[in-house]
């Protein structure tokens, strides 16, 4: 049977990275000033790591945090294009 | 003939068979459930059991990719690593031949059979009925949470993972009419998404209407379903026509559906998993990246978010994935099906010298035509004919390549194919490259440009003529494929199974 109740580690993870998605979105545009052109690493509502290679910023943020507790962005320039 | 397998129709015109499979009391055509369909593929010896544990974070793409690449079976994982309990399908439409068993047909050109029995038949209604299995689990409001279903990351570089093998039912505001296509949602919290909506897409213009009314869309997301389903809903269907009469069209019976528990949407009655949700007409949330078609990611876009208010699912649900970026996939494969069955439709009408259309690469960027070797003996020019009417008719607007081949050639095989463009082509007289043509905005080859804010194409396109020339020289054989016998082929390819070969 498929198991609806329990929270995994999986499922922990995920909700982290819904947060710093969020996270992202919502500052947007401090991130944009402050880290032009690089990627970041971000754990929960925090920048863990940054630079312009992306394979360094996930080594940096590796270790500290498993994988799939990290979302590894580059970030965009300008405005987000809207398309409907 | 099998023992057990009964002919029942031929298609008139092409001496096309089709068959039935009926097995003693076991499950027949048409699949009306995923399960039905797994069953087939289990008795076909044609899907992977995966016991062993795998992760959402790209171990079953991995696997789906492996199974792409080598025409492999369709994949069943049962050990998803923090999902206890649930099974995750993928695969099921990636190999030609499984296509062609979900259809139920036998055919060398599926294509013109395809658009043959829709030119023919008339839409079959779907059938309402007061429940299926898909209402057998109900969470509704507060106990909607998305974070449960194993959705599996395509790419390292997505920030959530998509539902890939979602279909969106949608209903225009004005008519009532039902649009179904497969589409992206994004994972944004435990009873929200973001749905890719492109405007022009159908499913665009019909939230444009909704949002005119300054309404939430209604929207249903099914996930799971028969492959005829997947195949219908993916079929180019023209404003007001609902893609689940096609369903009814290659099955011969009505779909079943049942009308969701939140709105007034039907869904297949069977799905393994149906959200229902609302799309806000005006909340914009980033999605992206997405490991895209053409194998690159797109970047952030703003995107409807989509709050979800029911999840019905079966007991077991199975979750269904369907990656894409890279190809080989499914999404590809399934792609190319479709746009081969509507590309040859439109072509064949234009130009009735077209005798088939495959997709050679990268759903229709790059696309085969075969064309009558006796029809261009008579028509000088016939190949750069088809090749810019290929590009003409609507469904050809993502060629990028275009290689005409002569139907000696299979352009549903790369070999062949590419054996044609390495000796019957010849780079500084067959090709014609036309400047400043619309093409897919996603193909990194060209930079996108974005007019006024809108998203367009922007490409070159290479018309590739690869069909055999007049001999420049006799050297004392008649010019032809150097091959065994013709009759040597026939005995042997009608036998492949006594050789040990499927």
């Amino acid at each position: 049977m498929i198991d609806l109740k329990s929270k995994t580690q999986a499922q922990e993870n995920l909700l982290r990275r819904i947060k710093s998605r969020n996270w992202l979105e919502s500052t947007l545009k401090e991130v944009q000033e402050k880290y032009a052109e690089n990627w970041i690493a971000i754990a929960g509502e925090e920048i863990v790591a940054f630079g312009t290679d992306p394979e360094e910023v996930k080594e940096k943020a590796r270790s500290q945090f498993s994988a799939s507790e990290v979302i590894l962005v580059k970030v965009p320039t300008g405005e987000i294009s809207r398309p409907a | 003939m099998q023992s057990g397998v009964a002919y029942v129709g031929d298609c008139p015109n092409t001496g096309l068979v089709t068959e039935v499979l009926q097995k003693g009391g076991g499950m027949a055509y048409p699949f009306r459930s995923l399960r039905d369909w797994i069953s087939f593929l289990e008795e076909k010896g044609d899907i992977a059991q995966n016991r062993e544990s795998i992760t959402v974070d790209g171990d079953m793409v991995v696997l789906s990719r492996r199974t792409a690449s080598t025409d492999g079976p369709a994949l069943l994982h049962s050990n998803i690593d923090g999902y206890p309990g649930w099974r995750a399908y993928s695969d099921g439409l990636t190999a030609r031949r499984r296509q062609l068993w979900a259809l139920n047909i036998e055919a060398s050109k599926p294509a013109e059979f395809i658009a043959q029995k829709i030119a023919k038949s008339t839409p079959v209604k779907p059938e309402t009925v007061e429940s299926g299995p898909c209402k057998e689990i109900k969470l509704l409001g507060d106990e909607v949470d998305l974070t449960k279903l194993p959705v599996s990351f395509t790419g390292e570089y997505e920030t959530t993972p998509h539902l890939t093998a979602g279909i969106s039912f949608v209903r225009d505001p004005n008519t009532g009419w039902t649009n179904a296509g497969i589409r992206r949602f994004q994972i944004m919290g435990k009873n929200l998404l973001t749905d890719l909506v492109l405007p022009f897409q159908q499913e665009g213009q019909i939230f444009s209407r909704w949002k005119e009314k300054k309404k939430p869309m209604p929207i249903a997301i099914v996930i799971g379903a028969d492959p005829i389903v997947y195949i219908a809903c993916n079929m180019p269907a023209p404003e007001q026509f609902d893609e689940m009469d096609y369903w009814g069209i290659f099955a011969g019976e009505p779909l079943k559906v049942v009308k969701c528990e939140t709105n007034n949407i039907m869904v297949p009655a069977t799905a393994e998993i149906v959200l229902e949700g609302e799309v806000d007409p005006e909340k914009r949330m980033f999605e992206g990246p997405f490991p895209e078609m053409p194998g690159y990611y797109s970047g952030f876009r703003m995107c409807p978010a989509v709050k979800i208010n029911a999840m019905t699912i079966r007991n077991d649900a199975i979750y269904a994935d369907m990656p894409m970026g890279m190809p080989p996939s499914e999404g590809h494969s399934l792609a190319a099906f479709l746009f081969e069955v509507e590309l040859f439709r439109q072509l064949k009408e234009l130009v009735p010298a077209v005798v088939d259309v495959g997709i050679v690469s990268t759903q229709s960027l790059t696309t085969a035509v075969s064309i009558s070797k006796r029809a261009k003996l008579s028509t000088p020019g016939l190949e750069t004919r088809v090749a810019l009417a290929a590009k003409s008719v609507r469904a050809g607007a993502m060629i990028k390549n275009v290689i005409i081949v002569d139907d000696d050639v299979d352009v549903h095989n790369v070999h062949e194919v590419l054996w044609a463009f390495s000796v019957r082509f010849q780079p500084a007289k067959d090709i014609t490259v036309l400047h400043d043509m619309p093409g897919v905005f996603l193909d990194p080859s060209e930079p996108w440009v974005g007019h006024g804010g809108k998203y367009s194409g922007h490409t070159s396109v290479g018309l590739y003529i690869c069909t055999e020339k007049p001999a420049p020289y006799d050297e004392g054989y008649k010019r032809g494929v150097a091959l065994p016998a013709k009759e040597t082929i026939e005995r042997i390819g009608d036998n492949w199974a006594k050789y040990g070969l499927k």
